[in-house]
Protein backbone atom coordinates (compact mmCIF):
# COMPACT_ATOMS: atom_id res chain seq x y z
CA UNK A 1 0.00 0.00 0.00
CA UNK A 2 1.23 3.14 -0.72
CA UNK A 3 0.11 6.79 -1.02
CA UNK A 4 0.71 8.88 -3.36
CA UNK A 5 1.72 12.94 -3.80
CA UNK A 6 -0.50 15.78 -4.66
CA UNK A 7 0.85 16.62 -8.02
CA UNK A 8 0.21 20.43 -8.72
CA UNK A 9 -1.74 20.74 -12.17
CA UNK A 10 -2.41 23.93 -14.07
CA UNK A 11 -4.29 26.02 -16.46
CA UNK A 12 -7.20 23.84 -15.72
CA UNK A 13 -9.78 24.17 -18.28
CA UNK A 14 -12.75 25.49 -18.13
CA UNK A 15 -16.21 23.53 -17.41
CA UNK A 16 -18.72 23.26 -19.80
CA UNK A 17 -21.70 21.23 -20.44
CA UNK A 18 -22.13 20.31 -16.62
CA UNK A 19 -24.40 21.41 -14.00
CA UNK A 20 -23.33 24.58 -12.95
CA UNK A 21 -24.99 23.77 -9.43
CA UNK A 22 -24.77 21.06 -7.08
CA UNK A 23 -25.77 20.70 -2.98
CA UNK A 24 -22.22 23.45 -2.52
CA UNK A 25 -19.41 24.79 -3.41
CA UNK A 26 -17.05 21.95 -3.96
CA UNK A 27 -14.81 24.32 -5.70
CA UNK A 28 -14.77 26.48 -2.85
CA UNK A 29 -13.99 23.53 -0.64
CA UNK A 30 -11.54 21.27 -2.94
CA UNK A 31 -8.78 22.98 -4.75
CA UNK A 32 -8.36 21.61 -8.33
CA UNK A 33 -4.83 22.49 -7.65
CA UNK A 34 -4.24 19.78 -5.00
CA UNK A 35 -5.50 16.43 -6.88
CA UNK A 36 -4.52 13.55 -5.06
CA UNK A 37 -4.63 9.63 -5.16
CA UNK A 38 -4.45 7.96 -2.33
CA UNK A 39 -5.38 3.78 -1.37
CA UNK A 40 -6.35 3.15 1.57
CA UNK A 41 -8.21 1.04 4.20
CA UNK A 42 -11.61 2.20 5.12
CA UNK A 43 -11.93 2.95 8.67
CA UNK A 44 -15.61 4.19 8.34
CA UNK A 45 -17.76 4.57 6.47
CA UNK A 46 -20.53 7.58 7.65
CA UNK A 47 -23.81 6.80 6.50
CA UNK A 48 -24.60 10.30 7.17
CA UNK A 49 -26.97 12.60 5.61
CA UNK A 50 -26.60 15.21 3.18
CA UNK A 51 -23.50 13.33 1.97
CA UNK A 52 -21.98 10.61 3.26
CA UNK A 53 -18.35 10.32 4.19
CA UNK A 54 -15.51 7.86 3.28
CA UNK A 55 -12.63 7.33 6.02
CA UNK A 56 -9.93 5.61 5.32
CA UNK A 57 -5.89 5.34 6.45
CA UNK A 58 -3.76 5.74 4.01
CA UNK A 59 -0.17 4.55 4.82
CA UNK A 60 2.99 6.99 3.22
CA UNK A 61 6.16 5.35 1.73
CA UNK A 62 7.60 6.48 5.23
CA UNK A 63 5.12 3.84 6.87
CA UNK A 64 3.65 6.52 8.49
CA UNK A 65 -0.26 6.27 8.44
CA UNK A 66 -2.51 9.25 8.01
CA UNK A 67 -6.24 9.43 8.07
CA UNK A 68 -8.39 10.71 4.95
CA UNK A 69 -12.05 11.53 4.59
CA UNK A 70 -13.23 11.16 1.22
CA UNK A 71 -16.85 13.14 0.20
CA UNK A 72 -19.44 10.98 -1.28
CA UNK A 73 -23.23 10.99 -2.26
CA UNK A 74 -26.55 10.88 -0.48
CA UNK A 75 -27.27 7.92 1.76
CA UNK A 76 -31.17 7.79 0.29
CA UNK A 77 -29.52 7.49 -3.35
CA UNK A 78 -26.98 4.76 -2.53
CA UNK A 79 -29.50 3.23 -0.66
CA UNK A 80 -31.92 2.45 -3.46
CA UNK A 81 -29.75 1.87 -5.46
CA UNK A 82 -28.61 -1.39 -3.21
CA UNK A 83 -25.87 0.11 -1.72
CA UNK A 84 -26.09 -0.66 2.04
CA UNK A 85 -23.57 -0.22 4.67
CA UNK A 86 -22.16 -3.59 3.73
CA UNK A 87 -20.85 -2.84 0.07
CA UNK A 88 -17.93 -1.01 1.98
CA UNK A 89 -17.15 -2.70 4.93
CA UNK A 90 -14.46 -1.68 7.11
CA UNK A 91 -10.68 -3.22 5.78
CA UNK A 92 -12.04 -2.71 2.78
CA UNK A 93 -8.62 -1.40 -0.02
CA UNK A 94 -9.99 1.39 -2.20
CA UNK A 95 -8.10 3.49 -4.47
CA UNK A 96 -9.86 7.48 -5.01
CA UNK A 97 -8.46 9.73 -7.04
CA UNK A 98 -10.14 13.39 -6.41
CA UNK A 99 -9.07 16.49 -4.91
CA UNK A 100 -7.84 17.89 -1.68
CA UNK A 101 -9.71 20.53 0.58
CA UNK A 102 -8.65 23.59 -0.16
CA UNK A 103 -7.32 24.51 3.90
CA UNK A 104 -5.20 21.51 3.27
CA UNK A 105 -6.97 19.28 5.74
CA UNK A 106 -6.78 16.06 5.03
CA UNK A 107 -10.78 15.95 3.53
CA UNK A 108 -11.19 15.37 -0.06
CA UNK A 109 -13.73 14.77 -2.70
CA UNK A 110 -13.46 11.40 -4.77
CA UNK A 111 -14.35 12.03 -8.56
CA UNK A 112 -12.96 8.44 -9.03
CA UNK A 113 -13.51 5.82 -6.13
CA UNK A 114 -12.79 2.10 -6.91
CA UNK A 115 -12.00 -0.93 -5.15
CA UNK A 116 -7.73 -2.04 -5.40
CA UNK A 117 -8.77 -4.62 -7.89
CA UNK A 118 -10.33 -1.74 -10.11
CA UNK A 119 -13.92 -2.97 -9.98
CA UNK A 120 -16.34 -0.01 -9.13
CA UNK A 121 -17.97 0.99 -5.90
CA UNK A 122 -21.40 0.59 -7.89
CA UNK A 123 -22.90 1.05 -11.05
CA UNK A 124 -25.44 3.75 -10.94
CA UNK A 125 -28.56 4.79 -12.93
CA UNK A 126 -30.73 1.84 -12.07
CA UNK A 127 -33.37 3.46 -10.04
CA UNK A 128 -37.05 2.51 -9.67
CA UNK A 129 -38.93 5.12 -10.78
CA UNK A 130 -36.85 6.82 -12.85
CA UNK A 131 -37.81 4.98 -16.01
CA UNK A 132 -40.40 7.65 -17.68
CA UNK A 133 -41.78 4.55 -19.78
CA UNK A 134 -44.64 4.19 -17.08
CA UNK A 135 -45.43 8.46 -17.84
CA UNK A 136 -48.78 9.36 -18.71
CA UNK A 137 -48.91 11.15 -21.83
CA UNK A 138 -48.91 14.83 -21.09
CA UNK B 1 -78.58 -26.85 -25.92
CA UNK B 2 -81.48 -24.52 -24.33
CA UNK B 3 -81.34 -20.75 -25.31
CA UNK B 4 -80.75 -20.46 -21.74
CA UNK B 5 -77.77 -22.46 -21.22
CA UNK B 6 -76.27 -21.04 -24.11
CA UNK B 7 -76.56 -17.49 -22.58
CA UNK B 8 -74.84 -18.55 -19.05
CA UNK B 9 -72.10 -20.16 -21.18
CA UNK B 10 -71.85 -17.24 -23.14
CA UNK B 11 -71.12 -14.96 -20.10
CA UNK B 12 -68.79 -17.23 -18.35
CA UNK B 13 -66.74 -17.36 -21.45
CA UNK B 14 -66.62 -13.87 -21.95
CA UNK B 15 -66.70 -12.28 -17.97
CA UNK B 16 -62.84 -12.68 -18.05
CA UNK B 17 -63.02 -10.81 -21.39
CA UNK B 18 -64.72 -7.84 -19.82
CA UNK B 19 -63.38 -7.95 -16.86
CA UNK B 20 -59.65 -7.59 -18.40
CA UNK B 21 -61.51 -4.78 -20.65
CA UNK B 22 -62.80 -2.86 -17.82
CA UNK B 23 -61.45 0.65 -18.26
CA UNK B 24 -59.39 2.28 -15.69
CA UNK B 25 -61.12 4.64 -13.71
CA UNK B 26 -59.57 6.91 -10.75
CA UNK B 27 -59.41 5.21 -7.61
CA UNK B 28 -60.99 7.19 -4.86
CA UNK B 29 -60.86 7.29 -0.60
CA UNK B 30 -63.59 5.88 1.33
CA UNK B 31 -64.56 9.79 1.58
CA UNK B 32 -65.25 9.60 -2.71
CA UNK B 33 -62.40 11.83 -3.60
CA UNK B 34 -59.50 10.90 -5.83
CA UNK B 35 -56.87 8.60 -4.28
CA UNK B 36 -53.06 10.37 -4.56
CA UNK B 37 -51.62 7.86 -2.38
CA UNK B 38 -48.41 6.45 -2.29
CA UNK B 39 -44.89 6.75 -2.71
CA UNK B 40 -44.08 8.52 -6.34
CA UNK B 41 -40.93 9.84 -7.99
CA UNK B 42 -40.75 12.87 -10.43
CA UNK B 43 -36.92 11.72 -11.65
CA UNK B 44 -36.49 12.71 -15.90
CA UNK B 45 -33.76 14.09 -17.54
CA UNK B 46 -36.27 16.31 -19.79
CA UNK B 47 -34.93 19.93 -18.42
CA UNK B 48 -37.10 22.51 -17.45
CA UNK B 49 -36.69 24.60 -19.94
CA UNK B 50 -36.33 23.38 -24.25
CA UNK B 51 -32.82 23.47 -24.82
CA UNK B 52 -32.03 26.49 -27.37
CA UNK B 53 -31.11 24.14 -30.21
CA UNK B 54 -34.27 22.64 -30.70
CA UNK B 55 -35.95 26.19 -31.51
CA UNK B 56 -39.62 25.26 -31.92
CA UNK B 57 -39.50 21.73 -31.29
CA UNK B 58 -41.97 20.68 -28.60
CA UNK B 59 -41.85 17.18 -29.07
CA UNK B 60 -39.43 14.68 -29.57
CA UNK B 61 -39.85 11.47 -32.06
CA UNK B 62 -39.07 8.33 -30.98
CA UNK B 63 -35.53 8.13 -32.34
CA UNK B 64 -34.81 11.50 -31.06
CA UNK B 65 -35.31 11.21 -27.38
CA UNK B 66 -33.45 8.14 -27.36
CA UNK B 67 -30.37 10.05 -29.09
CA UNK B 68 -31.20 12.94 -26.70
CA UNK B 69 -31.16 10.17 -23.65
CA UNK B 70 -27.99 9.01 -24.81
CA UNK B 71 -26.24 12.74 -24.85
CA UNK B 72 -27.34 14.25 -21.61
CA UNK B 73 -26.12 10.54 -20.26
CA UNK B 74 -22.66 10.80 -21.42
CA UNK B 75 -22.98 14.55 -20.45
CA UNK B 76 -24.15 13.93 -17.33
CA UNK B 77 -21.30 11.20 -16.69
CA UNK B 78 -19.49 12.12 -13.55
CA UNK B 79 -16.98 9.58 -14.70
CA UNK B 80 -15.86 11.15 -17.37
CA UNK B 81 -12.58 12.88 -17.28
CA UNK B 82 -12.00 15.34 -19.58
CA UNK B 83 -12.71 18.89 -19.41
CA UNK B 84 -9.57 19.17 -16.81
CA UNK B 85 -9.05 19.31 -13.07
CA UNK B 86 -11.62 22.41 -12.59
CA UNK B 87 -14.53 19.77 -13.95
CA UNK B 88 -12.83 17.35 -12.51
CA UNK B 89 -13.73 19.22 -8.86
CA UNK B 90 -17.27 20.25 -9.83
CA UNK B 91 -18.32 17.06 -11.37
CA UNK B 92 -17.65 15.70 -7.28
CA UNK B 93 -17.49 11.92 -7.17
CA UNK B 94 -18.35 8.81 -8.83
CA UNK B 95 -21.31 8.94 -11.15
CA UNK B 96 -23.08 6.18 -8.84
CA UNK B 97 -23.32 8.80 -5.82
CA UNK B 98 -26.29 10.44 -8.07
CA UNK B 99 -30.10 9.54 -8.58
CA UNK B 100 -30.50 11.90 -12.13
CA UNK B 101 -32.62 9.72 -14.59
CA UNK B 102 -32.03 8.86 -17.78
CA UNK B 103 -35.57 8.67 -19.45
CA UNK B 104 -37.16 12.03 -20.92
CA UNK B 105 -40.97 12.09 -19.80
CA UNK B 106 -43.16 9.54 -21.78
CA UNK B 107 -45.01 12.28 -23.89
CA UNK B 108 -41.26 13.02 -25.37
CA UNK B 109 -41.94 16.63 -24.66
CA UNK B 110 -38.72 18.95 -24.84
CA UNK B 111 -39.45 21.01 -21.75
CA UNK B 112 -40.89 20.45 -18.71
CA UNK B 113 -42.54 23.89 -19.59
CA UNK B 114 -45.51 23.63 -21.33
CA UNK B 115 -46.55 27.18 -21.39
CA UNK B 116 -45.58 29.42 -23.02
CA UNK B 117 -45.24 27.12 -26.26
CA UNK B 118 -42.16 28.13 -26.55
CA UNK B 119 -40.96 25.64 -23.62
CA UNK B 120 -39.18 28.93 -21.50
CA UNK B 121 -39.86 30.65 -18.84
CA UNK B 122 -40.52 34.37 -19.97
CA UNK B 123 -38.67 37.10 -18.80
CA UNK B 124 -38.08 38.79 -15.46
CA UNK B 125 -40.16 42.45 -15.31
CA UNK B 126 -37.46 44.89 -15.36
CA UNK B 127 -38.68 45.43 -10.97
CA UNK B 128 -37.42 41.92 -10.89
CA UNK B 129 -34.25 41.78 -12.82
CA UNK B 130 -32.85 45.32 -10.77
CA UNK B 131 -33.77 43.56 -7.57
CA UNK B 132 -31.80 40.15 -9.00
CA UNK B 133 -28.79 42.71 -9.58
CA UNK B 134 -29.19 44.47 -6.68
CA UNK B 135 -29.09 41.28 -4.84
CA UNK B 136 -25.56 40.06 -6.60
CA UNK B 137 -23.92 43.05 -6.11
CA UNK B 138 -24.83 43.15 -2.30
CA UNK B 139 -23.55 39.53 -1.69
CA UNK B 140 -20.29 40.03 -4.25
CA UNK B 141 -17.34 39.20 -2.91
CA UNK B 142 -18.81 38.66 0.56
CA UNK B 143 -20.50 35.19 -0.37
CA UNK B 144 -18.24 33.52 1.73
CA UNK B 145 -18.02 35.66 4.71
CA UNK B 146 -20.21 33.35 7.25
CA UNK B 147 -22.65 30.66 6.76
CA UNK B 148 -25.67 33.28 6.33
CA UNK B 149 -24.05 34.00 3.46
CA UNK B 150 -24.75 30.99 1.66
CA UNK B 151 -27.05 29.72 -0.69
CA UNK B 152 -30.12 28.44 1.44
CA UNK B 153 -29.31 24.59 0.20
CA UNK B 154 -26.45 24.88 1.68
CA UNK B 155 -27.70 25.97 5.34
CA UNK B 156 -30.13 23.16 4.33
CA UNK B 157 -32.70 25.82 5.32
CA UNK B 158 -34.82 24.69 1.64
CA UNK B 159 -34.32 23.35 -1.87
CA UNK B 160 -35.62 25.18 -4.69
CA UNK B 161 -36.90 21.93 -6.39
CA UNK B 162 -38.22 20.26 -3.40
CA UNK B 163 -41.30 22.51 -3.70
CA UNK B 164 -43.53 24.02 -4.07
CA UNK B 165 -43.53 23.53 -6.94
CA UNK B 166 -42.13 20.08 -6.67
CA UNK B 167 -39.28 19.66 -9.39
CA UNK B 168 -36.86 16.78 -10.22
CA UNK B 169 -32.98 17.31 -9.29
CA UNK B 170 -30.21 14.95 -9.07
CA UNK B 171 -31.39 12.90 -5.96
CA UNK B 172 -34.24 12.59 -3.30
CA UNK B 173 -36.85 13.46 -6.44
CA UNK B 174 -39.44 10.95 -3.97
CA UNK B 175 -42.46 12.07 -2.24
CA UNK B 176 -44.70 10.37 -0.41
CA UNK B 177 -48.78 11.76 -0.42
CA UNK B 178 -50.98 10.71 2.26
CA UNK B 179 -55.01 11.58 2.43
CA UNK B 180 -57.15 12.58 5.36
CA UNK B 181 -60.15 14.00 5.76
CA UNK B 182 -59.71 17.55 5.41
CA UNK B 183 -55.84 17.55 4.42
CA UNK B 184 -53.16 16.14 1.71
CA UNK B 185 -49.98 15.85 3.22
CA UNK B 186 -46.60 15.44 1.08
CA UNK B 187 -43.60 14.26 2.22
CA UNK B 188 -40.54 15.82 0.05
CA UNK B 189 -37.77 13.43 1.10
CA UNK B 190 -35.18 16.43 -0.73
CA UNK B 191 -34.51 18.06 2.93
CA UNK B 192 -37.33 15.87 4.48
CA UNK B 193 -40.07 18.55 4.10
CA UNK B 194 -43.58 18.34 4.35
CA UNK B 195 -46.42 19.74 2.86
CA UNK B 196 -49.80 19.56 4.83
CA UNK B 197 -52.32 21.25 2.57
CA UNK B 198 -56.04 21.84 3.98
CA UNK B 199 -59.01 20.83 1.77
CA UNK B 200 -61.39 21.73 4.10
CA UNK B 201 -62.00 25.25 2.11
CA UNK B 202 -60.39 27.27 4.95
CA UNK B 203 -59.54 31.06 3.66
CA UNK B 204 -55.71 32.24 3.03
CA UNK B 205 -53.71 33.14 6.38
CA UNK B 206 -54.02 36.91 6.57
CA UNK B 207 -51.29 38.67 3.81
CA UNK B 208 -49.16 39.59 6.19
CA UNK B 209 -47.94 36.40 7.58
CA UNK B 210 -45.32 34.58 5.12
CA UNK B 211 -43.84 31.48 5.43
CA UNK B 212 -40.61 29.61 3.47
CA UNK B 213 -43.17 27.47 1.88
CA UNK B 214 -46.21 30.12 1.46
CA UNK B 215 -49.55 28.67 2.59
CA UNK B 216 -50.97 26.04 0.67
CA UNK B 217 -55.10 25.46 0.11
CA UNK B 218 -56.21 22.92 -1.93
CA UNK B 219 -59.12 22.08 -3.95
CA UNK B 220 -61.27 18.89 -5.30
CA UNK B 221 -62.02 19.37 -8.88
CA UNK B 222 -62.98 16.58 -10.84
CA UNK B 223 -60.71 14.12 -10.57
CA UNK B 224 -57.99 16.14 -9.79
CA UNK B 225 -56.45 17.90 -6.56
CA UNK B 226 -55.78 21.60 -7.13
CA UNK B 227 -53.78 23.48 -4.95
CA UNK B 228 -53.25 27.17 -4.22
CA UNK B 229 -50.37 28.96 -2.40
CA UNK B 230 -50.04 31.88 -1.89
CA UNK B 231 -48.43 33.98 1.18
CA UNK B 232 -44.70 33.69 0.20
CA UNK B 233 -41.53 35.10 1.51
CA UNK B 234 -39.17 36.91 -0.05
CA UNK B 235 -36.58 35.46 1.23
CA UNK B 236 -36.54 32.69 -1.34
CA UNK B 237 -37.43 32.36 -5.11
CA UNK B 238 -38.77 30.08 -7.66
CA UNK B 239 -36.79 31.08 -10.51
CA UNK B 240 -37.02 34.41 -10.02
CA UNK B 241 -40.11 34.59 -8.56
CA UNK B 242 -40.92 37.48 -5.61
CA UNK B 243 -43.06 37.34 -2.07
CA UNK B 244 -46.37 38.04 -4.43
CA UNK B 245 -46.49 34.04 -6.23
CA UNK B 246 -49.12 32.78 -6.62
CA UNK B 247 -49.07 29.08 -7.34
CA UNK B 248 -51.57 27.06 -8.22
CA UNK B 249 -50.47 22.78 -8.67
CA UNK B 250 -53.19 20.60 -10.06
CA UNK B 251 -52.21 16.84 -9.30
CA UNK B 252 -54.37 13.83 -10.90
CA UNK B 253 -54.38 10.06 -11.59
CA UNK B 254 -53.44 9.59 -14.97
CA UNK B 255 -53.09 5.62 -14.67
CA UNK B 256 -52.62 2.71 -12.04
CA UNK B 257 -48.97 3.98 -11.45
CA UNK B 258 -48.84 7.28 -12.73
CA UNK B 259 -49.89 11.22 -11.68
CA UNK B 260 -49.74 14.20 -13.85
CA UNK B 261 -48.30 16.88 -12.34
CA UNK B 262 -48.96 20.22 -13.37
CA UNK B 263 -48.29 24.04 -11.79
CA UNK B 264 -48.76 27.40 -12.96
CA UNK B 265 -46.39 30.56 -11.94
CA UNK B 266 -48.74 33.24 -11.74
CA UNK B 267 -46.40 36.42 -10.85
CA UNK B 268 -46.99 39.63 -12.29
CA UNK B 269 -44.70 41.51 -10.19
CA UNK B 270 -42.17 39.34 -11.61
CA UNK B 271 -42.54 37.81 -14.84
CA UNK B 272 -43.82 39.21 -17.70
CA UNK B 273 -46.48 36.61 -17.96
CA UNK B 274 -47.49 33.65 -16.38
CA UNK B 275 -46.03 30.13 -17.39
CA UNK B 276 -46.82 26.22 -16.50
CA UNK B 277 -45.24 23.10 -16.81
CA UNK B 278 -46.40 19.42 -16.86
CA UNK B 279 -44.09 16.70 -14.71
CA UNK B 280 -45.25 13.11 -14.47
CA UNK B 281 -44.92 11.41 -11.14
CA UNK B 282 -44.38 7.41 -11.03
CA UNK B 283 -45.05 5.31 -8.73
CA UNK B 284 -42.22 3.49 -6.68
CA UNK B 285 -41.33 1.40 -3.85
CA UNK B 286 -40.71 3.01 -1.22
CA UNK B 287 -40.08 4.34 1.89
CA UNK B 288 -39.36 7.81 1.56
CA UNK B 289 -35.97 8.05 3.55
CA UNK B 290 -35.24 11.03 5.93
CA UNK B 291 -32.83 13.29 4.57
CA UNK B 292 -32.20 15.22 7.65
CA UNK B 293 -29.97 17.79 5.56
CA UNK B 294 -27.97 19.46 8.61
CA UNK B 295 -27.20 16.37 10.19
CA UNK B 296 -23.69 15.79 8.83
CA UNK B 297 -22.79 18.95 7.14
CA UNK B 298 -19.52 19.41 7.11
CA UNK B 299 -19.32 20.97 3.45
CA UNK B 300 -20.69 24.70 5.22
CA UNK B 301 -17.35 24.24 7.53
CA UNK B 302 -15.16 23.28 4.57
CA UNK B 303 -16.51 25.67 2.51
CA UNK B 304 -15.33 28.47 4.80
CA UNK B 305 -12.42 26.74 5.66
CA UNK B 306 -11.56 26.90 2.08
CA UNK B 307 -12.32 30.49 1.81
CA UNK B 308 -9.95 31.34 4.54
CA UNK B 309 -7.31 29.78 3.29
CA UNK B 310 -7.67 31.76 -0.24
CA UNK B 311 -7.82 34.94 1.66
CA UNK B 312 -4.35 33.63 3.53
CA UNK B 313 -2.94 32.62 -0.08
CA UNK B 314 -3.94 36.22 -0.89
CA UNK B 315 -2.04 38.07 2.03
Amino acid sequence: MRAMSALLIAGAALLTGLPAWAHHAFAQEFDEKRPIKLQGTVTKWEVINPHSWIHLDVKGPDGKVTSWMIEGGSPNALFRQGFTKDSLPTGSEIVVEGFQAKDGSTRGVGSNVVFKDGRKLFLSNNTPGQNGAAAPEN
Amino acid sequence: MNHKLLSVLICVHLWPVAFAQKAWTVPRTLDGKPDLQGVWSNVTITPLERPRDLGDKAFFTEQEALQYEKQVREQNNADRRDGGAQADVNRAYNDFWYDRGTKVVASRRTSLVVEPPDGHIPALTPEAQKRQADRAAAARGRQFDGPENRALTERCLVWPTAGPPMMPSFYNNNYQIVQGPGYVMVLVEMVHDVRIIPTDGRPHLPAHVRQWFGDSRGRWEGDALVVETTNFTDKNSFRGSDENLKLIEKFKRTGPETILYEFTVDDPTAFTRSWSAQIPMNRIQGPIIEYACHEGNYAMTGMLAGARADERSKE
